[in-house]
């Protein structure tokens, strides 16, 4: 095989660490944008005649070609917990309104996680330009 | 420039790299599934072939070595999610891997130069 054609098969198969590296911290900024979202609605209240806030978790599943996806959404409970609150204006005749069935302890853990799995992907990404760059000298004389 | 002829040191070069590639793709693919629930990471051997390969004698010009690229599940331990990723044992491998690989670049282009001023090229 020349040099060039060896050269060029290799500079390939950085496009693919790439994609696998720009799929994975998809799924994982989707992962930390539901988390904020999470947080941000542990305080938000509903009557108890309706559903809880329920908080969203994505679902991660292994791409067979390579890599992860996001298959699907898991929803916390929508019973949520009852929580007394006789002043708030969403209180029923019992003086209770539904709180969310958010663990702030939780996101906060799954934030870090989430954050983790990011910088993990973004050295891949960096690998896939060296890998590139090695190709690429193969090729030159 | 192309090349009609392979010889056995090419042959050897090429298939060596080859594995390596392999071994960046499992790698990111184990490091992207870091956060996947029930997901087993996965290595690469392929040196115990090809060195086998070399040592019986099966390495000849222009025939690629028969290596066997054996993906094994890996034996870390399971974690959370039961998913067994180590993220410090693939990000070491990566790096080692980018390193192995940017060496035998080296060495490949260097053959062909060499092949190039003997040929009179």
């Amino acid at each position: 095989m020349g040099a060039r054609s060896e050269a060029s098969t290799r500079m390939s198969n950085a496009f693919n660490l790439l994609r696998v590296a720009d799929e994975a911290m998809g799924a994982h900024q989707t992962w930390m944008d539901a988390l904020g979202d999470n947080i941000a609605n542990v305080n938000t209240y509903q009557p108890t005649s309706g559903n809880a806030f329920q908080a969203q978790y994505p679902i991660f599943q292994a791409d067979p070609s390579g890599g992860v996806r996001v298959a699907g959404v898991a929803q916390s409970d929508p019973q949520g917990r009852e929580v007394s609150m006789p002043d708030s204006p969403l209180a029923d005749a019992d003086g209770y309104v539904r709180a969310p069935d958010i663990d702030m302890s939780s996101e906060m853990s799954q934030l870090i996680m989430a954050q983790r799995g990011y910088e993990a992907s973004v050295d891949v990404t960096k690998t896939a330009q060296t890998t590139y760059n090695a190709a690429l000298s193969i090729g030159q004389k | 420039m192309s090349f009609a002829v392979s010889d056995a040191v090419s042959e050897v070069l090429h298939t060596a790299l080859d594995g390596l590639t392999m071994r960046q793709n499992v790698t990111s693919n184990n490091i992207a599934n870091v956060d996947t629930p029930n997901f087993r990471a996965s290595s690469i051997d392929f040196e115990t072939s090809l060195r086998a390969a070399i040592d019986d004698g099966e390495v000849s010009d222009n025939a690629m070595p028969s290596v066997d690229v054996t993906t094994t599940p890996t034996d870390t331990p399971v974690g959370a999610n039961n998913n067994n990723v180590d993220l410090r044992k693939e990000e070491v491998a990566m790096v080692q891997t980018q390193y192995q690989y940017q060496v035998l670049g080296q060495a490949i282009g260097d053959h062909y130069r060499l092949t190039q001023i003997a040929t009179g090229m």
